[in-house]
């Protein structure tokens, strides 16, 4: 009889029966280090006013305040292990989505693995609330981030969020996590934003490059901001894998296609959201007449069940087309924001560095 | 051919197994092999039928017309204040979805329970309602993973539900009244399972009011090694205001003043922020039913699963929330509300005893 052999990984509802060693812990401002045993502790923090009459057990320590500038560690535990949900809230949160840089450090690397505005990240760049219904992202009322990527790591995982703004902020934040031994194959959980303002005349889109190793892409979430009328997503969506130079491998037929939608979206003549488990065109944001002068549109689609496999590198685009007079094709100049997702074997190659706060924002 | 049909995913759906396909409904009431459909036009009960011990209606008299084979006996009658079993089959293998309708005024009535391997106590109890989410008489849609509840109250549940020797399902109607109509689908797999394949079970409690400065408790007395794998509330808010400042803790293998896994606020845990202000039901988490005016009197529910992210503990396990809300000044109200919950988890049998379940007037939804 061979016992316990479940390292707990690869857990999905048709074996959610099976017993495995793996221990199960979590991180939050009630148990900063998630040590067993140790939440709910606190004698001071941010509910210390609020509780003060009814004393230590009562939300005592519920959340944390990031100074401007801060990069607040959030996590940082020692493997093996793997991160299986997390949850974020607060002022951060709600109003400075983009303003606010997460990041996700595996086995000792100076260079995050991943390195994204939290709002992009949970797949709402732009201000505003829409409700993401998917496998591995889910927004829920009012602005709760949650998302259950795996994210496997050997020897620790740091996470950290940047306080760019001038503001303090409230940050509320759930890591849940177990402890247990990886498997020689699993890799690493990956994370890059871009983004163009406008993108140049003519110019495609850059989603993901400059990957080095081996791995799988697994999601995408676009955010457009349109600078012209009529249909902007005719463009295609390109994977360069293993050497493609001057054509991809896997090549689309449209962005709404790429998102599992079809004829622009265009129901009765309306644009009309959707979010399902892999696909979705979850957030709208139409001109009110007076200041919010800009059509945009938030869109993810995760590659679950289809993965974008590379043996050494990877590279991503997107080209932004619309319509001239005559039925030619209009090469857009869009806002263009992304986050490309992936698993990979470290090192993780560096980053584009992150543009600075002016050019991340949204106005 | 090693594949036994037990760990089903989308990923996982083109592989060739031995297992062998069974479903049980009121056609078919052991599920056995080419024996659907078979009952009769006859006011003699089907041979089946009074060996499982349920109430036999007479044929449909909506056939009366027709013949065998024509939707004779699609669903039961659960007599009043008394048991009917549902399922009473032979291992080893796997309960993959169930399917249930029932009059909604019922919910709380009608107690479902569920036996393995010939047990005396249950692994499952829980009022057929709550444990479908739907806890407040209200149909209400939820379009979670493991639970589905579809227009017009259609209960369907896919945890995978293991057994080696024998799976028991039982519908306990409390209600002064026959109920008739009682329409269910159990499909299951024969098939060998494995030795760390642990036991569904899920637990519902309620306390109304909550007393002044208490936790609540959604799960206590557990012994075993499992997973805790999901939680659904029943919440009705007594005071006004916002009613979900509480912390969910989960004290796992000893812990005893402190839990390990300790959370920032309910709706924090159910995947919302900020005192949710619309419902959702997302494949994890869910705030499906619910009133965000702050009236007191609202009635909530919501849901976690913990498909990714189940708790795992070796030895033992509790789970509590609080409930806090607020009063003048800034400071928090323990509240004194009335809360149900049920908790489903798997762990490897012997299960401790439940607490005695209320009766059916402790229960009741006014």
């Amino acid at each position: 009889m061979v016992m316990n052999l479940f390292d707990g990984l690869n857990t999905n509802l048709g074996n959610l029966f099976r017993l495995s060693q793996a221990k199960s812990f979590s991180i939050s401002p009630e148990n900063f280090t998630g040590e067993k045993g140790h939440g709910g502790m606190a004698v001071d923090g941010t509910g210390a006013q609020c509780a003060r009459e009814l004393g230590p057990g009562w939300k005592i320590s519920p959340s944390v305040d990031i100074s401007p500038g801060e990069i607040f560690t959030i996590a940082k535990i020692a493997g093996p292990g793997s991160v299986q949900s997390i949850w974020f809230g607060g002022t951060v949160v709600r109003d400075y989505g983009r303003l606010a840089i997460l990041r996700f450090y595996w086995d000792g690397q100076e260079q995050p693995s991943a390195e994204c505005p939290l709002g992009d990240f949970f797949t709402l760049g732009w201000p505003g609330f829409a409700q993401n219904n998917s496998i591995p992202v889910s927004i829920n009322p009012n602005r709760g981030f949650n998302c259950f990527w795996q994210m496997p790591f050997r020897k620790n995982c740091r996470v950290t969020l940047e306080n760019l703004t001038d503001h303090k902020v409230s940050l509320y934040y759930q890591v849940n996590y177990t402890l247990t031994e990886v498997p020689e194959d699993a890799a690493y959980f990956h994370a890059q934003f871009r983004r163009i303002n406008p993108l140049p005349h003519k110019t495609d889109y850059i989603v993901l490059d400059g990957v080095h190793g081996a791995g799988q892409y697994v999601g995408t979430y676009l955010a457009v901001g349109v600078t012209n009328n009529n249909w902007w997503g005719e463009g295609e969506l390109k994977f360069f894998i293993d050497g493609d130079t001057q054509f991809p491998t896997i090549c689309g037929t449209g962005t709404e296609d790429y998102f599992g939608g079809s004829y622009d979206w265009d129901v009765n003549g309306k644009y009309v959201t959707y979010t399902t488990p892999y696909l979705g065109m979850h957030q709208l944001i139409q001109p009110d007449g007076l200041y919010q002068s800009q059509q945009r549109f938030g869109m993810y689609r995760w590659h679950i069940l289809d993965p974008i496999r590379f043996e050494q590198d990877i590279k991503v685009t997107i080209q932004a087309l619309g319509w001239r007079s005559e039925g030619r094709y209009l090469p857009l100049q869009c806002d263009m924001a992304s986050v490309a997702y992936w698993y990979q074997t470290l090192p993780t190659a560096p980053f584009p560095r992150l543009p600075d706060r002016d050019i991340l924002e949204i106005i | 051919m090693s594949f036994n049909g037990a760990n089903m995913n989308l990923g996982s759906i083109m592989k060739l197994s031995n297992a062998v396909t069974r479903s049980i409904t009121a056609e078919n009431v052991y599920g056995e092999k080419g024996k659907g459909g078979m009952a009769d036009l006859t006011i003699e009960p089907q041979a089946e039928v009074e060996k499982i011990g349920q109430h036999w209606d007479g044929p449909s008299h909506d056939a009366r017309d027709l013949a065998k084979t024509w939707k004779i006996r699609p669903c039961i009658t659960l007599p009043k204040q008394s048991t009917s079993t549902i399922m009473d089959v032979a291992g080893p293998g796997i309960i993959q979805h169930i399917w249930i309708t029932v009059d909604s005024k019922r919910y709380r009535d009608l107690i479902l329970r569920m036996y393995w391997d010939d047990e005396a106590a249950p692994s499952v109890e829980a009022p057929v309602g709550d444990f479908f989410c739907n806890g407040w008489k209200t149909q209400t849609v939820i379009l979670a993973l493991p639970i589905n509840v579809n227009p017009t109250g259609g209960f369907n549940c896919y945890f995978p539900m293991p057994f080696r020797k024998h799976a028991r399902i039982t519908i306990e109607n409390r209600s002064p009244e026959n109920i008739v109509g009682f329409f269910y689908a159990i499909n299951f797999t024969e098939t060998d399972i494995d030795p760390d394949d642990a036991y569904f079970h899920a637990q519902f409690r309620r306390t109304n009011p909550l007393p002044y400065m208490e936790d609540y408790t959604i799960l206590d007395g557990v012994k075993g090694k499992g997973q805790y794998v999901g939680t659904y509330l029943a919440w009705q808010q007594n005071s006004t205001g916002w009613w979900g400042e509480g912390e969910f803790k989960a004290f796992i293998d000893g812990d005893v003043d402190f839990p390990t896994i300790c959370g920032t606020g309910t709706e924090d845990y159910f995947g919302g922020a900020w005192g949710f202000g619309n419902t959702y039901s997302a494949p994890y988490l869910g705030y499906p039913f619910g009133n965000y005016d702050g009236k007191a009197g609202n009635r909530h529910g919501v849901y976690r699963f913990h498909i990714m992210d189940p708790i795992r503990f070796k030895k033992d396990l509790r789970v509590t929330i609080q409930a806090i809300g607020w009063r003048s000044e800034g400071r928090f109200l323990p509240l004194q509300d009335d809360i149900s919950s049920v908790a489903y988890w798997y762990q490897s049998e012997p299960h401790q005893p439940f607490p005695q379940l209320g009766n059916r007037d402790t229960l009741e939804v006014i």
